[in-house]
């Protein structure tokens, strides 16, 4: 594993972000999205991140990538914060900034080829002239196990494994310091999602590789490629730790429903058809001034819906947001 | 296995699509046994969702579709019109994948299934509507009766999709088929879902097939586990049998794929599923299998039963099933 | 099927001919087709086929029926109606699409640009064109003609003008939803400025209900021109043109001689029929690939 540096590639503090849905009833609806996020990513480093869908994780990338902005909260890259930067500033820092998308088909312009969309990324770097960039965009195809020839193909023509090879080569296209994996596994078949996961795995092994952040509802893939791992649940994070830490050692319930739903096999049967947050408690009287999670938590006392619970450090480098952590087992 | 209550011979489905032919289901041959909870497991391109929607015969004309598919003895795809529609929803009923797209938006849910009571049942509005509310609160939607009011859009995944199963309760079905009832649902919910499915099955004493690519929902939710991998049927057997000692190479593989390990490289098939577009000669496997021979490219292999009702349409089931 | 290493395959690429073919997939759109490009291929090559000269008038020959010499006849001038009605398709063709080209390469921008941006932009954008959609064509065309000169390259303005607010909302429209597309997305962390998001990734891909759209418009600028023509605006008379020959035979019609008036309505009826099937079919297409 790289980035023994341990210098902060990438900062993000207290990020906050909310959405105002359609009226419902009388009032307009707010999800929070993200509330007080805080992260760290290290040089040549990959931290996954972790949470159900609508759990805030997609949007955090997309304001790293300054496709959206945070309400509030910092973004720092290399210590600088990198928010509210006009379309000039921004463009220098672009190329070390890329992104994967969970969807390999619609992420491509179905009107270019592969090698049209790889020489459009190759653009931005400007040290490159045209016969340099035609000889990268066959190295790019190589270096993500497609070969040369898959630079003819439209879109359409290919399958999604493939297509998701081709984005990330497109990623690494301007050699960015860091890539935003967006659920890059999410649309493939079990079956051939090690196919990216491996792809990654050779990545990270190469000096000077570009860090990433690995977002996914599935904790099973990032068993193999997360240094670090983030848990993040209704905007806030829940547990982080290392790798190990989180499989072998988790210590919110939350984390260890998800790791009970990825394994195959008997599980204890414990949950409860009629309970829950989603069979009609909302979301807002559970977070007022309790654990957001209480109605769903099988470990609930009534001391989790008076106080709102801190992330607090449990073990050297293992956070967790919940104050019975120590007891449960 | 118990008396059989979905008997499908044969069953092949193809799409007319421009002047080429799509092949989504290649002779499929299967039992459902009643009162069990039997799982279609498969990827993209298996079939499993083509075969549900053949069971109802929810086709787009282009389909043809031939074999035969019995339900309680009665064939279903001679049925004209109208008796299919008192299958439809009434013996058999059917949740689908996105629950909110699956409901009305410009009706109540409670009206949606109070419709659908009506139809079924035949009793009039205002009993219909207590009815609704009263599964809609059998299947954990708290003060249904004011929920029952409100439209699809004001309920979330998770309860759009306990409405929906409150739709199948209301018919009393015989079969109730669940095309993967948990996607786009978080981890927790997904597990109140999948309970409260099983619940409803053991509570109308109906029989299950949950169609699903994910072998974890399929181990603790069935207890029958049907593999279909293009077009076909590849092993059938109990959970047990299949997940612990499968006898078909794919099986084998794909369970390899959800197994976890610290250290080295995450298992894949590699290569992809045959084109649907030709007529298969082999196993359609063989492409990728990593035990392929001759024979696998030139014969169809026919199911093996290498135990007691586990068979595998493999030439080798035997040395898969011993490894 | 190509094998490649690794036990992966990729189909064979079908040439470009091959791909029009697919697309044009039912039997119907290619036999509309054929026609469609006989009957342009006509009017390129009418100047080399053998054929009376279309302009030169001959007194002694006026409204003569069909016959071996003039299977079409002759009109009030005495010009070959046969000659006449093929080199129209030159001129009508080339009015239509000229101006439906003209309308589509500064609508289709202006669309994409309102679509992508939204905002004070779209909002002048939007305005603009629905002024111009107010005015009733005939009466706008008419005055526009007879105050600024009644020469073909108005008449292509005055259609072009027409033309642009349809393609610009069209196209506006199909790119509110592309707007936040994936591959959108995706080319702006690829590093391209708003202006090369819109005319590399977005406006190429408005362009597959344009071209569907595209032969109804030009079915309908011919029918324009000829309306035009037919009140005396537009096409002058000598250049051989279906309106203006439509009119010229008109009002012999009733004295039984046909000729003059049917052959040219007959050319333009079904070129306007052939479009518009062409238009329909693309549509569908287009709807089952989506």
């Amino acid at each position: 594993m790289a980035g023994s540096a341990g210098e902060a590639l990438l900062r993000i503090e207290e990020a906050t972000k909310s959405f105002s849905l359609r009226q419902r009833g009388w009032r307009r609806q707010h999800v929070v999205a993200l509330d007080g996020v805080s992260m760290t990513l290290r040089r040549g480093e990959t931290v996954g991140l972790v949470g159900e869908s609508g759990s805030g994780k997609s949007t955090l990338g997309r304001c790293v990538l300054n496709l959206l902005r945070l309400d509030g909260g910092r973004i720092l890259y290399r210590g600088r914060e990198i928010q509210a930067l006009s379309e000039r500033e921004w463009r220098p820092l672009r190329r070390r900034l890329q992104m994967v998308f969970q969807n390999p088909v619609s992420s491509f312009n179905p009107m270019m080829t592969i090698e049209e969309a790889l020489l459009d990324a190759l653009r931005q770097v400007p040290e490159l002239d045209d016969s340099r960039r035609r000889q990268r965009v066959g190295e790019l195809l190589e270096q993500v196990q497609l070969g040369a020839r898959f630079a003819v193909l439209y879109p359409y023509e290919m399958s999604g494994g493939q297509l998701q090879r081709a984005a990330i080569a497109r990623a690494l296209a301007p050699e960015p310091d860091f890539i935003f994996l967006d659920e890059p596994t999410a649309n493939l078949d079990m079956s051939i999602r090690g196919q990216i996961i491996n792809l990654l795995l050779d990545l990270q092994q190469q000096e000077g590789g570009p860090g990433f952040v690995f977002v996914t509802h599935d904790l099973r893939v990032l068993r193999y490629v997360a240094d670090r791992i983030y848990v993040i649940t209704q905007g806030h994070i829940v547990e982080s730790g290392s790798r190990d830490q989180i499989f072998h050692a988790p210590r919110h319930p939350w984390t260890r429903a998800l790791l009970e739903a990825a394994s195959i096999g008997r599980r204890e049967r414990r949950r409860d058809a009629g309970s829950g947050v989603d069979a009609g408690i909302s979301l807002e009287s559970s977070a007022r001034g309790g654990c957001r999670l209480l109605a769903r938590c099988p470990h609930a006392r009534e001391r989790c819906a008076r106080e709102p619970q801190v992330l607090r450090e449990i073990e050297p480098g293992q956070y967790v947001r919940c104050w019975r952590a120590e007891e449960i087992d | 296995m118990s008396v059989s209550l979905l008997q499908i011979e044969g069953l092949q489905l193809q799409f007319r699509v421009d002047r080429e032919t799509v092949y989504a289901l290649r002779g499929v041959d299967l039992s459902v046994g009643a009162g069990t909870r039997t799982a279609i497991v498969g990827e993209s391109g298996s079939g499993k969702t083509a075969l549900t929607l053949s069971l109802l015969r929810l086709l787009p004309p282009n389909a043809q579709l031939e074999g035969s598919v019995r339900f309680r003895e009665r064939e279903l795809l001679t049925l004209d019109e109208a008796e299919l529609r008192q299958v439809r929803g009434g013996q058999i009923a059917m949740i689908f994948q996105h629950a909110q797209a699956a409901l009305n938006p410009l009706l109540p849910v409670g009206r949606q299934i109070a419709d659908v009571c009506r139809q079924h049942s035949g009793v009039g509005r205002a009993e219909a509507w207590e009815r609704a509310v009263e599964v809609l609160a059998a299947t954990g939607i708290q003060q249904a009766a004011a929920r029952a009011r409100d439209y699809p859009h004001q309920y979330s995944g998770g309860m759009a999709q306990r409405a929906l199963i409150a739709m199948a309760l209301v018919c009393e079905p015989q079969l109730l088929i669940a095309d993967e009832p948990t996607s786009g649902l978080d981890v927790a919910v997904q597990q109140q879902v999948l309970a409260l499915v099983e619940q409803v099955v053991a509570r109308l004493d109906a029989t299950l097939l949950l169609i699903t690519h994910d072998l974890a929902v399929v181990a603790d939710s069935c207890d029958q586990i049907i593999v279909m991998y293009a077009g076909e049927v590849m092993e059938t057997g109990t959970t047990a049998q299949v997940l612990e000692r499968p006898a078909n190479p794919y099986t084998a593989a794909l369970l390899a794929c959800f197994e976890q390990t610290d250290e080295g490289r995450m298992p894949f098939i590699p290569g992809r599923t045959p084109d649907m577009r030709q007529p298969l000669t082999g196993c359609s496997f063989a492409g990728r299998c990593a035990m392929t021979r001759d024979i696998c490219h030139q014969q169809r292999p026919e199911p093996l039963e290498v135990a007691p009702g586990h068979f595998s349409a493999c030439h080798f089931a035997q040395e898969v099933v011993e490894a | 099927m190509s094998a490649l290493a690794g036990g992966q395959t990729i189909p064979e690429r079908p040439s470009l001919l091959q791909r029009m073919m697919r697309i044009n997939g039912a039997l119907r759109v290619r036999l509309n087709l054929g026609l469609l490009a006989l009957i342009v291929l006509l009017g390129l090559l009418a100047p080399l086929l053998p054929l009376h000269d279309p302009v030169r008038p001959n007194p002694l020959h006026r409204f003569k029926p069909p016959s071996t010499e003039h299977p079409f006849g002759t009109d009030g001038n005495g010009m070959d109606v046969l000659s006449r009605t093929i080199h129209a398709i030159r001129t009508d063709f080339a009015l239509a699409i000229s101006s439906v080209a003209l309308g589509i390469i500064v609508g289709a921008p202006l669309g994409a640009l309102s679509g992508y941006f939204g905002g004070r932009l779209d909002s002048v954008i939007t305005r603009i064109t629905e002024v111009f959609q107010g005015f009733p064509q005939i009466l706008f065309g008419m005055a526009v003609l007879a105050a600024a000169g009644n020469t073909m390259v108005n008449l292509v303005l005055i259609l072009a003008f027409y033309n642009v607010p349809v393609y610009s909302k069209m196209v506006r429209s199909v790119t509110l939803p592309l707007r936040e597309a994936d591959f959108v997305q995706a080319a702006r962390v690829a590093g391209n400025s708003p202006l090369s998001v819109v005319f590399r990734h977005v406006l190429p891909n408005t362009l597959v209900p344009v071209f569907s759209q595209l032969p109804l418009s030009c079915a309908y600028a011919a029918q324009m021109i000829a309306g035009l023509s037919f009140i005396g605006l537009g096409v002058a008379i000598p250049t051989p043109e279906w309106g203006s020959m439509i009119q010229l035979g008109a009002n012999q019609l009733v004295f039984g001689k046909w000729w003059a008036s049917i052959f040219p309505g007959l050319a333009l009826f079904i070129s306007v029929w052939l479009l518009n099937n062409v238009s329909d079919l693309f549509g569908s297409l287009v709807v089952r690939r989506g």
